[in-house]
């Protein structure tokens, strides 16, 4: 029996060099992901995990499921002709590893059951925010200003100027010019204040899994290297935060427009 | 250097409005022209300065040359002028500033906005575009989160709780009850606007304002030529204006508004008075505990204590030393975001001259001011006006 260990909102186990994420919800005897998550999001977690363990992850092949351009802008890893393959299974998790895929059983005793009913909404809404006829009838981010600032959104990629300087800038108050003297900050943090909003309050991107989520929470987070940000709760935790409360920030699905899943941090509450 | 007055002041009803664009501001010009004392014809004016979201993105482009050509001003120079929620107290601003160069002598300043046409699903999609929508609305952001952020996190710094932001709910609902322009016109009791839905945590139904159709429309002239039009004009004793960072993460504090702050000091300053000789004062009040910021920033109470200020009513007409939004301010007059702006001055300049209805008119009032703000503070312009030109 594997070990696994609670991460981003994940399970993991690493073993050797083979390494296993997968997601905390089931559905039945199915492993399925949360309303945020997907292979991408589970993917960026593992690797994370495993940096944070001081491992060095080399891949020679990542599964076509996952976004290359989400992995590069969210984590430190190496592609190389010889390294990992990173695979999707065939329900909601991830095997990494350097020969034979080996067959991991699911920590069932640590998974909670997923309400059958907001699921099954929640993926039809993905499906249907997906489409590419889903686009925009007023503020608007594009495809090239949300790659433009993929990196600072999901590795908070700042930059040193004395004091962190998060999201970047091109000049500081005083009209002096940033040098990119790039730094990463650390993804935790502590709320300074919340909201949770009602579907009808919630932007016109999030006006399809709103209401089934009974809405969506927002926070207010000073980052443990001091630039402050606002960042949308995990979609699969009901728990109100409160002022002061420690918070990590992990890579979830934010929306969707135009045919592009827009990835960004989300808060997860450290209870 | 040449003093500025306003001669004449009109608007539309706010609310659901039957008219358009067009419509809308040929009735809000028309009743400006009409409240001049003297003769005045719209071929007199020099330049016009309309302030406009352009919300639905209708008419996004020239569409102060399509509203003024409507208005028997067709071959002036005009402009459309943009800072979100306070586009038209910076077109005021930029009115006042022409004649003041002295390039103008007779200058229209006014604005519009056409919110309540859209679908319900367009409509979401124009609520908050004047945020830092890169970074807050994928945050699941539009204002009604924003100002609820700086709600709880003030209340977390400062003795106040919510029943201070119902008490000022209560008091705009009173004020706004008689004003014949305003949209919601109600009287709301405590307990109901305590137990409002819930829009975004802490902020209830109660707590925000409308969306509205409108159009507001005021008439400047330079100090020679205001006596062709009245006898009584209400002089413009300041204009001032900031700016912020546009996100709240940028800012060092969200309890407070620093534009609103500098803007104040400046327009305090250059009209040689301070917050306690202030009558009247038409606040930015799109959400309850913007008033309250406003109530601080603006300097009618002290920082940290306007919690206290509106538990103690002392906003309230005729009860404590200033008047705040007799109008009803944004939450029951109601915000058609490029009108607001000028909206409070016509509230201004009807006051000032006892020209409301009678029931809601402040006694004795002599020095007025307007408070306008785009988003959630990021630009601010501040007016100060008075019976006398000295």
């Amino acid at each position: 029996m594997r070990d696994f260990h609670p991460w981003h909102g994940y399970l993991v186990s690493s073993e050797g060099d083979c390494h296993y994420i997968c997601s905390t919800w089931q559905l039945g005897e199915q492993c399925v992901f949360g309303y945020d998550s997907d292979y991408t999001t589970m993917a960026v977690a593992l690797i994370k995990y495993l940096s944070a363990k001081g491992h060095p992850v080399v891949l020679k092949e990542i599964d076509d499921k996952i976004s290359i351009d989400v992995l590069a802008a969210s984590t430190e890893h190496e592609i190389a002709d010889s390294g990992h393959k990173l695979l999707c299974n065939s329900d909601a998790s991830l095997t990494m590893f350097l020969n034979d895929a080996p067959v991991v059983a699911l920590p069932t005793e640590a998974m909670m059951a997923i309400n059958p009913e907001t699921y099954s909404k929640i993926n039809h809404a993905w499906d249907e925010e997906s489409n590419e006829r889903n686009i925009s009838q007023g503020a608007y981010v594009s495809g090239q200003q949300y790659s433009e600032s993929l990196e600072s959104r999901l590795s908070l990629t700042a930059q040193n100027h004395n004091v962190p300087i998060w999201p970047q800038r091109q000049l500081d108050a005083d009209g002096v010019v940033i040098e990119d003297n790039i730094m990463r900050l650390k993804p935790t943090g502590t709320v300074t204040s919340w909201t949770k909003l009602s579907a009808a309050g919630a932007p016109s991107e999030f006006a399809i899994r709103a209401p089934i989520l009974g809405g969506i929470a927002t926070v207010m987070v000073q980052t443990t290297d001091g630039p402050n940000g606002v960042f949308l709760l995990v979609d699969d935790d009901a728990t109100n935060p409160e002022i002061g409360a420690s918070v990590d920030l992990v890579v979830r699905r934010l929306y969707a427009q135009e045919g592009l899943i827009r990835y960004g941090l989300k808060a997860i509450l450290n209870n | 250097m040449v003093d500025v007055a306003i001669v004449g002041a009109g608007q539309t009803k706010y609310g659901n409005h039957q008219l358009g664009m067009k419509g809308m501001w040929a009735e809000a010009a028309v009743n400006a022209f009409d409240s001049v004392d003297k003769d005045f014809q719209p071929n007199q004016i020099d330049e016009a300065y309309i302030g406009s979201v352009a919300f639905g993105g209708g008419q996004l482009g020239n569409t102060a040359a399509l509203l003024t050509e409507h208005t028997g001003m067709q071959g002036k120079p005009v402009r459309r002028v943009e800072n979100a929620c306070a586009s038209s107290g910076f077109a005021l601003r930029d009115a006042w500033m022409a004649i003041k160069s002295g390039q103008a002598d007779v200058v229209i300043a006014g604005g519009i906005e056409k919110m309540n046409d859209l679908t319900p699903e367009r409509k979401r999609f124009w609520l908050g575009v004047s945020g830092d929508t890169e970074w807050e609305r994928l945050a699941g952001l539009t204002f009604p989160g924003t100002y609820a952020l700086m709600a709880r996190r003030y209340f977390h710094e400062f003795d106040s709780t919510h029943d201070d932001l119902v008490n000022i709910s209560v008091k705009n609902h009173y004020h706004g009850l008689d004003n014949e322009v305003a949209h919601i016109r109600k009287d709301v009791s405590f307990d109901k606007a305590k137990s409002g839905f819930m829009v975004a945590d802490p902020l209830t139904l109660y707590d925000c304002c409308p969306t509205s159709d409108g159009a507001s429309c005021v008439i400047l002239a330079a100090d020679h030529v205001v006596s062709q039009f009245t006898d009584d004009p209400v002089w413009i004793k300041s204009s001032a204006a900031a700016s912020d960072y546009l996100a709240l993460h940028d800012r060092p504090s969200i309890t407070q508004l620093m534009a609103t702050q500098k803007a104040a000091k400046r327009a305090y300053s250059m009209a040689s008075i301070s917050a306690k000789d202030v009558d009247i004062a038409e606040v930015h009040d799109c959400f309850t505990i913007a008033e309250l910021f406003a109530t601080e920033d603006l300097g009618f109470s002290e920082r940290g204590t306007g919690g206290q200020f509106a538990r103690e009513n002392r906003g309230r007409r005729n009860e404590g030393t200033t008047c705040i939004n007799p109008s009803g301010g944004l939450k029951s007059k109601g915000h058609p975001l490029g009108a607001t702006g000028t909206g409070q001055t016509v509230e201004i300049f009807k006051q000032l001259r006892n020209e409301v209805e009678s029931t809601r008119q402040v006694r004795d009032a002599n020095i007025g001011l307007s408070h306008n703000v785009g988003g959630s503070g990021a630009t601010c312009s501040i007016h100060v006006y008075g019976r006398d030109r000295d």
